[in-house]
Order: C-alpha cells, then structure tokens, then sequence
C-alpha cells in the first residue's frame, strides 16, 4: 500500500525548481525517457518511475536507487522528452543530493567519483594506473580489466608514476573548498 | 438633459466588494442626474423593465447603467433603451466589474473607485449625440474556399436554400482528405461511397459552381460586398474537351510524385488523381513533364482521343462577387520526416504515416488494398511481402512541445484502432499487432466501444509507452519503446511501423489568412470569434469557419460544424440589407489635407479618395467598412477625423473628471 | 585568426595519444597556430558534475583563467571536456553571481570571456569543406565509414551547435569533403556507455554490440569517432566485446582526425594507426590499393572510349576515301 507523501512531494518540487529549473509535475508519464534509456536495464526503477516517485513524494526510495547511480548522463532522455524536461538534469542533480547528504548508496558509481577526484585534488590531471588500481581495491574486483593491462603498456597508453601537473595544488584547494560550501540547504 | 443613472449588484459579484447601492444613490448629487436607481441584476427582464419604465415616466434622454462590461451587455442595454424609445447610442456602459469589484480587494477603495468610474460616463454620456445605423447591399453569393467534407457540406447545405456558391479548390478535384481514406471509424463505411454521391451533387446542383485548380489570390471589400481575385491555374489541358478517359496518363512515358496516394508510388506528369475525381479531369504538373523541361515527348497530345491538351494554356484570372467568404481549407499530416530523426528521417522503407498507410489500405490504392512491407515493393523479381507484425507508434507530431506541437490532433486514437483492425482483417487475424499509446482519447459516439472492439474482438495488443527509437537490424525494424504499465523497456521487431502522424494546418494557411485579412495562431489554425460562444465566425465580418481549418476535428463533428457555418452564413444573407454599426470614423472634409495616412494606416480598406466636384481628392470613410477601431483618428495629423460615439470632447470630458474634480 | 589555445585533457594525453597527435597534425597543417593551455588541470568530467555543481564549475573556470592567458578562444578536442567547459562558458558568463562563487574559490579570479569550440566545429568554422577537397591528396573513396557522434557532440543543440540533436552533421561533412565513402546509419548518437564501463561493464559491452551490429548493416568497414572514451569502448574494449559476448567483430575505430590525416597525405605511422587494439592498417591499405585499382580501371576505359572514338572516325574517313576513289 503506498501511502503519498504531499509534504515530501512540494517539498521537493519546489527544490527541484530551484536547483535546476525544471518541474517533475510536467511529466504525464509517457515512458519516453524509459524506453530510449541506454542503461535502464540495470536499473531498480526505469527513469519514468524515477519521476513518478518523486511527483507523490518517495524521494528517499529514490535517493537510494541504483537507477540515480547507475544513470550515465548520455543526455537521450532530455533530447526526446515531448514535455521538454530535463530529466537528465534531475538524476544528475539527485546524484549531488545524495552525496552531499552523505547518503549510503547501492553500486561502485559513488566510489569511483570520489577516487576520481581524490586523484585529480592530488596530481591535478588523472593518473589512470593509481586511479583504477585503487578503484578495484575499494568496488573489491582486483582483477577488473586486468586483461587490458598488458596491451594498453605494449601501446605505451599506461604511465605507472603519477606527476603532479602544475595547477594541482590549486585543484586541491578547490575540491576542499566547494565541498565545504555545499550544504543540503543550497 | 435628464440623465438616468442604473447601479447593479450583479448578485455578490458587485456588491460582493463595491457599494452599490451608497453609489447609486450618491450618483444623484452629479449635474443633470435625475434619477437614480441600483438593481439586483439589471440585465434580467424585471431590471431592463425598471429602465424602460424610468426612461417613459421620468422623460430620460440620456442613460448610464454601471455594470459588467460593455462587451456583455451593451448590445442588450442598447436594445433595451431603444425599446422604450431612446436612441440607443444615448446610452453609455460604466464598467464597475472586470474593471473594478473583480480586481481589487478593499471594499471602501473599490466603492470609491466605482463611484468615479460613474462620474466619468456621466460625463461622457452629456456629450454624446443620436446615432442611426447604416444599410448597405447585400451580395447573396457565397464563397467556399476549400472542397473537402467541411466545404462540400456547406455549399449543399447554401444551395439547397436556394444561394449560389462557388467552391474554389486548389486541387483538381474536390474531396479533401476524406477522399484519401479507405473505411471511416466508427462504422468503418467506405469513406469513398459515403462521399463520392456528395461529390456529384455539387456537381450537379444547379446553385453550386466548382472552380477546381483554383486559388484565391485576393480578397478586398467588406461584408456582403467582398470582391474576390481568383486564380485558375494552368492545367495545360482543356478542360472543356477532357473526357477523363486517362490514357494520357497511361502512356506518359515520366515520373512525377503522387501526392494523392501520399507519395507511397509515383504517378506520371500526366495525371488524374483517382478514379472518382469531381471534376475528373486531367493536369499536367510543370515540373516533371519532359516536354515542358526537356522539349521532348508530347506524347500525351498525339494519344488523346478528345484533342484536349493545350501546352500554351496560362493561368487564368478572373474576378467575381461575394456576400460572404468560408473558410474550409482542411488539413495537411505533419512531417514527421524532417522531426523525428529517432524515427529514421523518412529513410527508413519499412516506416510511414497514417496517411500512407491508409492508402495502401485502400481498395482502389496503389497496392489494391494489400498491405505489403513497403521494403519489398517495386522489385522486379519478387512478391512483395506482406508484414507479420506491424507497429503503430500515437503522438507523432501531437503533445509533443520538442516538436512544437503541444496540441492533440484529436483523430489519431481512432484512425489508427481503425488501421489495426483493418490490417487484421486484410492481412489475417494472427498478425501481430502493437499499439504504443500515452491515453487513448475516444469520446465521440460509439468511439469508446470501438476501441474495445480492437483489443478484444481484434486482439490488438495495446502498450503504454512512448516509443524513443527505431532502427533497422536483420531485416526488420527494432521498435525501441516502455510499457509503463509493466514498468519497464520493451522492444519488438517489427516488419512495418505505422506513424500516427498528427494534423497540421495546410502550408500557405498564414499567407491565406492574410489575403483574407482574419487572424489565425501559432500553427496556423484560424482563428475563432469565441471559443465557446462563436466558433463558426471569424473576427472579420462575413468570414466563417468550417471544418479542420479551425482545430484538429473528426468527420462528424467537420459536418456538423459545416451545417452549423451555412446557418450562420444563411443568417446574414437572409436579408437584401444589412445595418452597419454607426460607430464609425468620419471625416471633416472640409479641414482634410489629403495626405492620405488614414488610407496607409487603416487595417479593413475603409477609407478611400472622393473626388470633390472641384477636381480636388478628400478622404471618405465607406460606412459599411469601417470597424471604428479609431487608428486612423489617432494617426490624422489636423484632426479632422472622429469617431463617432467616442468623439474627442467627449473623451477630454471623461478624462477632466477623472483627474481634475 | 590569433593562436588558438589547446586544452587536451587527461584523456588526450596518454590513452588517446594518437588522437591528440593526428589533432594537432592536422590542425597545424591548415594552418592554425596552437598553444597548450598553460598548466591545465583535469575538467572533472563525470565525477565533478555528478558531484556538485559548483565544484564542476569551477574546475572548469580555472582552465578557462589558464586559457585566458594564450587566447580568448579555446579548443577542446575531447567532447567530454568540450561540454564541461563549454557548460562553464555558458553558465559563468552569463551569470556574475555564479562567476564571483567560482572566482571566490579559486587562487585567482577568472575575468575574461574564451569561446570553447568542440573539434568538428572549429574544422568546419576556420577551415571549411571547399579548403578541405582542395587539400586531399589520397583517395579515400573505398574507405567505407560511418560517423559515430557519441552523445556528447549531437547533445544538446544549444550546448554543441548541431541544428538537430538526432541527426548532427558536422562530422559527415567533413568526411564527405575529404573523400571517404560515408554510409548512412541510424545510430550517431546511440550511447556507447561511456565511463560506466568501468562500474558497471556489462551496461558498455550491450551498448557497443550494438553499435558494432548497426555499422555493420550500413555497409561500413570502420567506424570513425571523435571522442576518446568512444574510442576505447569501441577499440580497446572490442575484444572483451567478443568474448563476453559470444561476437566476432573486427572493425577498426578511426579517429576523425586520422582519417583527414591520411586524406591529406600523412603515413599511417605519423597517424598512429599502430597504437588502436584493432589494427586499422590493413583496411586502410587495402582502401588504397581498391581506390588506386579503381581508378586505373577507369583510366583504361576513358582510354578505351577515345580509341575507339578514334577508330570510327578513321573508319569513316577511309571510307569517304575510298568512295571518292571510286568515282
């Protein structure tokens, strides 16, 4: 039985409103979005149930769901909504909401977002060998993409000691910096 | 001067925020009141009775009734006070509702602001003088522009009345779209044997002339009096020799496009566009005939057996006269092509719209009513194949803001429950069938059960969901849609997909519309007088709508509406005379400068050059033109133009006491 | 036309190497003048804006600042780091509320106002097609391609410049003018999964199949990209494609720059073909060798066609001799 959350529901629209200019009450549900979705097929929810769940109000169902973290921003389902809806726009925007409430979330996309940037507020440019090493240490797949390893060296396209870039004291103080301004109240 | 002033309540909506009754009463303290009274609702029988019984007793010569809007009522209030035998424009409308007590909050503020409102018509009411309604001739002819179901309805509908009428039609045979179709929804009747005898009876009725390849290229004059420049254009056939037997047609040795048949095939730069074309006569288009491009062929005139072709034929211009004009132009199917790039861009054989669909699903159509995958078509060494399972994606070009057409073209649901139970019964009943739908919108009569009917009795499989792409693999079209019902993604292979395309006005509608002088909206739809209370009237005297022209509509409701357009038209040539508002401009000939800038600026063509018996050019405004909008007054440069009913003193009267008592 | 400065991002400079060489190859030879962005740092790509939004702003500004100081116009070959800092340049120069939150973050504040251009962009902007088929020097026209836009370079319109976001064309007019045999497909801008193979690889592996299946049904030989994350989804992870899979594609991904690289008469060595894990370097041969074959072909028929025009014409003056002899 699902019970609708009006308080929950406004209070979020409005937020949705503010943050990225976009309203979910526009929505009339027509699938859309699901059905041209490259990565729905891994989803818990498709993306048309995302936005129904937040019209009556189940935003912690949906700040939890694999579909926020596993959506890939390729853009497909703003291109082609009829309602003209950034639902793009949206998920990429509940991403930040999660992180920034320090929310527990299901899949990997989390951690390598951080370990990316982690990566980057230390050497400034992305140090690919260091980066994914750590990355398959902390999603516990060590092995993930090893067979790449040796031709990507034979090709010369793998530098194992990472180099601080010139800015990259600069990056780290922005990461600090624009994490701590971000609060759930803005 | 004896002024009568008449405060209503209108209920609460009012008296709800203004004081009427303190107001009337106060109204008695103003120079030259002589009576005052508030009314529940003045413009009941007992409130219009109170005014007429003040008007007789009390020796009234002039009246203010504060009230709703001038655009309510004043017709009624004028009717009212003439009744009682006081010219009605001695009569002035105070508006203390739209303007005041529905607009603001505070009582004593918006009773205040009512008051003066009062003060300032009284003021205006002093100066005004008797006015008397002009007559002009009327013409009783009627033009129909557009020979579809809407026009054809109309003209038989005025003829039968006994008024002539000419349909101008820019195709070369009247039918429209209807024509196009195979069997109508609900009770899938042949389109084309429920139509064709209306055909023939504009044909053959005596009071209707048919001027086929014809387009209006100007339109001037006014109600009952238009004058219409008409464009007969050049079919390079006489057509008062062509017998219609279509062996030019046969033999022409080059391709031309079908618009017909949708461009489904082609046909050849001779042509008749199908069988029970009214007239059925033949034309040759321009730009594919090889004689005309290439100066080889000729073909045509050495087989015609009545000697009919005629290569120096022009476009001919004729004028003629017209009481009134009805818009019945019908619709055009949006062009998904050059939209939905998802959808493969046209490229895609195995993909078309509705309307192509629909004449492969007719009998007398390029395919002789079969459905075959358009993919296997024109191949010299095989059959074409018929599909296994077809898809029909709705909304295609309607709801969809992306493509500018937030609208719902409001014939799709049916036409394509239509095609999907044809396609069952053409192709066989184990033929897989999707709809991909967002609602199924059913509501004209029998609609609802013949949606039913499909899903049950037809077993067409009905998904909610939109579809977001297709594209070609093995040989089939990956439909790549949601079924938002079950939750999730769906694809389906399909061997031909049906687009419901939507309805959009004809191209070169805005331009009509300009040459006719009406309005019309964003997408090119005309516009209506009132939505709810006059949709057959234009805001152009003597200019009607009928049919899809308006907005996206159905057969039944095209024809109803079309009967509903020749009442209206019957209704304003029932008389030999019409009356003319007198609220019109007039000039002062006398200070006139002839500069000519009422002449620039004027939107209807009512002002024109009198020569004066001096030789000398003034202004004169033609009364029965003349809407009084009032710009050529503004524009004048000495001033000698007013607007009778608003002249200038009285204005300066209106606006003194508003700011200076 | 000043010195453009050059943004490669992390991508470009060591697993996408060949793009970023053939890139500036090919942008030098037509003539324009190019200087790295000083001290570049990474855009944040996905992370930073999946992250939060002012941190990806403001990421972007600073290599915008650090733009500033070579010139107010900036290419970004990548279309990842294209639509970061494009985003920015949109965002921050509009709105000088955000641009002081970005400044009050930085070291230093970013003040000017850089255009960023995406690569097919600034080809079709400074160059144009007419000057590209003056420079062509081999013939491609057995090359058989298809171009793969990717998400990030149809999407959105207002953002990339493409009229229509389903069916850009900036990259196929550059093929077509410089003489590849572009096949029309349905498939530009279908996803390729971008970073998500990393978390999540069976999401990039389904999405790449099919891509590799539509190429295939539109006739082509290779499919020519110009996004390096495409590019290794396609390329570097065809293999895993396969075994995963149960597939056997073998089609060679082209960098768009590389093919106007051979186009223009560069080896396949300056080009880098060696590095791709699908080696291209057969097809292109063999595109050449076809080409030069085909044309020699039809070389020999003009030259059949004039000999035996030729021929008649002495036919029949021979025969006008011996007619006059007669008499």
């Amino acid at each position: 039985m699902i019970r609708y959350d009006p308080q929950q529901a406004t209070f979020y629209r409005d937020k949705l409103m503010e943050r990225v200019k976009e309203d979910v009450a526009e929505c009339y549900q027509c699938g859309n979005c699901t059905a041209g979705c490259p990565a729905a097929f891994t989803f818990d929810y498709p993306p048309n149930k995302i936005m129904r769940m937040l019209q009556v109000g189940m935003v912690d169902e949906v700040l939890a769901s694999k579909s926020v973290q596993l959506c890939i921003q390729c853009l497909t389902c703003t291109a082609r909504c009829p309602r003209n809806i950034d639902i793009a726009g949206i998920f990429e925007d509940l991403k930040t909401i999660a992180v920034v409430r320090e929310m527990k979330v299901p899949e990997d996309a989390d951690k390598f977002n951080r370990l990316f940037l982690q990566n980057i507020a230390k050497y400034g440019r992305l140090s690919e060998a260091m980066f994914l090493v750590r990355f398959n240490l902390a999603s516990r797949k060590p092995m993930n993409d090893a067979g790449l390893g040796l031709p990507m060296m034979s090709k010369g396209k793998l530098e194992f000691l990472p180099k601080k870039s010139g800015g990259a004291d600069e990056v780290g103080r922005i990461y600090k910096k624009a994490l701590e301004r971000s609060t759930w109240e803005n | 001067m004896r002024i009568g002033v008449f405060v209503c309540h209108c209920g609460t909506n009012i008296a709800g925020t203004v004081d009427s009754k303190g107001i009337a009463a106060r109204a008695a303290e103003l120079k030259d009141v002589v009576h005052t009274q508030d009314i529940t609702y003045t413009c009941s029988e007992p409130g219009q009775d109170a005014i007429q019984e003040a008007i007789q007793m009390k020796g009234l010569t002039r009246v203010v009734v504060a009230a709703c809007s001038p655009h309510m009522h004043e017709v009624t209030f004028r009717r009212c006070v003439e009744g009682a035998g006081l010219n009605p424009y001695l009569f002035e409308m105070a508006n203390i509702r739209e303007h005041c007590s529905w607009i603001h909050e505070d009582y004593d503020e918006a009773t205040e602001k009512a008051y003066e409102i009062i003060k300032m018509a009284v003021a205006k009411v002093r100066e005004l003088e008797p006015l008397y309604a002009n007559e002009v001739e009327v013409n009783k002819d009627v033009l129909v522009i557009g020979g579809g179901v809407a026009g054809i309805q109309t003209a038989l509908d005025l003829a039968d009345a006994g008024l002539q009428v000419t349909i101008v039609e820019k195709e070369t045979t009247i039918g429209g779209t209807m024509a196009q179709l195979d069997k109508t929804f609900p009770t899938l009747d042949c389109s084309a044997c429920i139509l064709t005898p209306r055909m023939v009876d504009c044909s053959q009725h005596e009071n209707i002339e048919i001027m086929a390849y014809s387009e209006v290229e100007r339109v001037q004059g006014y109600v009952g009096n238009f004058t219409v420049d008409i464009r007969r254009k050049a079919s390079y056939v006489d057509w008062e020799k062509c017998i219609g037997c279509e062996i030019c047609q046969q033999k022409c040795p080059a391709k031309a496009p079908d618009s017909f048949n949708e461009d489904l095939v082609e046909t050849k730069a001779i042509y008749l566009p199908f069988p029970q074309a009214v007239p059925k006569k033949a034309a040759i288009q321009y730009d594919y005939c090889r004689w005309f491009q290439e100066g080889k062929c000729k073909v045509c005139e050495r087989v015609c057996p009545a000697d009919a072709i005629d290569y120096e034929q022009e476009d001919e211009y004729l004028q003629r006269e017209f009481g009134a004009v009805v818009m019945a132009t019908g619709l055009d199917v949006f062009p998904w092509e050059e939209y939905y790039h998802e959808y493969g861009s046209g490229r895609i054989p195995d993909v078309i719209s509705g309307l192509q669909y629909e004449r492969m699903l007719n009998a007398s159509g390029p395919t002789g009513g079969h459905v075959y995958r358009p993919s296997t078509m024109g191949k010299k060494k095989e059959e074409p194949e018929e599909p296994k399972t077809v898809v029909f994606i709705q909304c295609v070009g309607s709801r969809d803001e992306s493509v500018g057409r937030p609208y719902c073209s409001s014939v799709c649901c049916m036409y394509t429950a239509k095609q999907a139970i044809l396609t069952k019964d053409h192709v066989g009943m184990d033929t897989d069938i999707y709809v991909f739908y967002i609602d199924i919108r059913a509501t004209g009569k029998g609609y609802e059960e013949f949606i039913k009917r499909a899903q049950t009795e037809f077993g067409v499989k009905y998904v909610r969901g939109r579809v977001s792409k297709l594209y070609e693999s093995d040989g089939k079209v990956v439909v790549r849609g949601a079924d938002t019902l079950l939750g999730d993604q769906v694809e389906v292979e399909a061997d031909l997909v049906v687009l419901a395309s939507g309805i959009t006005p004809p191209e070169g509608s805005g331009k009509l519309a300009q040459t006719i002088n009406i309005s019309y909206d964003e997408y090119g739809f005309f516009t209506e007088s009132h939505p709810k209370l006059r949709p057959l009237e234009t805001n152009t005297a003597g200019v009607f709508l009928a049919g899809a022209c308006q907005s996206p509509k159905d057969i039944p409701t095209t024809v109803a509406q079309a009967s509903g357009t020749s009442s209206k038209v019957l209704g304003l040539l029932s008389r030999d005379k019409l009356k003319t508002s007198p609220e019109i401009a007039v000039v002062d000939q006398t200070r006139c400068v002839s500069c000519w800038k009422c002449i620039e600026v004027c939107p209807f063509g009512a002002p024109e050059k009198q020569e004066q018996r001096d030789g000398s050019f003034k202004s004169h405004v033609i009364e029965s033109v003349c809407q009084g909008c009032g710009i050529c007054v503004a524009n004048c440069p000495v001033n000698c133009i007013a607007l009778k009913g608003f002249q200038t003193d009285a204005i300066i009267d209106q606006i003194e006491e508003a700011l200076l008592a | 036309m000043g010195k453009l400065a050059y943004y490669p991002g992390c991508s470009l400079r060591h697993s996408a190497e060949e793009f970023d060489s053939s890139t500036r190859t090919v942008l030098e030879t037509l003539g324009m003048e190019l200087e790295e962005v000083p001290d570049w740092t990474c855009c944040g790509a996905s992370p930073a804006h999946m992250t939060d939004h002012l941190l990806a702003q403001t990421l972007t500004a600073r290599n915008l600042r650090q733009a500033h100081l070579v010139s107010e116009e900036m290419v970004a070959p990548c279309p990842a780091c294209y639509q970061r800092e494009k985003s920015a340049e949109l965002e921050i120069h509009a709105d000088a509320d955000l641009r002081a939150e970005v400044n009050g973050i930085m070291d230093r504040p970013y003040s000017g106002e850089v255009r960023v251009f995406n690569l097919p962009e600034l080809i079709l902007e400074r160059v144009g097609t007419e000057t590209l088929r003056r420079r062509v020097k081999q013939d491609l026209s057995q090359l058989r391609v298809v171009p793969y836009y990717g998400c990030l370079l149809g999407r959105p319109s207002e953002v990339t410049g493409e009229v229509d976001s389903e069916q850009p064309v900036r990259m196929d007019q550059i093929l077509e003018a410089v003489g590849a045999n572009v096949r029309w497909w349905n498939y530009k801008t279908e996803c390729c999964g971008a970073s998500v193979g990393v978390p999540k690889k069976i999401i990039q592996q389904q999405l790449t199949k099919r891509i590799f299946e539509q190429a295939l049904n539109a006739g082509a030989d290779a499919i020519v990209t110009a996004c390096p994350l495409c590019h290794q989804n396609l390329d570097m992870r065809q293999a895993q494609v396969n075994s995963h899979m149960g597939t056997d594609f073998h089609i060679p991904v082209l960098y768009l720059s590389q093919v106007m690289g051979l186009a223009m008469g560069f080896t396949p060595e300056k080009m880098l073909l060696a590095k791709h894990a699908v080696d291209p370097r057969p097809l292109v041969r063999g595109a050449l060798e076809k080409a030069a074959e085909v044309r020699a072909e039809e070389e020999r028929k003009a030259a059949e066609k004039v000999a035996r025009a030729k021929a008649r014409a002495e036919k029949k003056a021979k025969e006008k001799e011996d007619a006059e002899a007669a008499r």
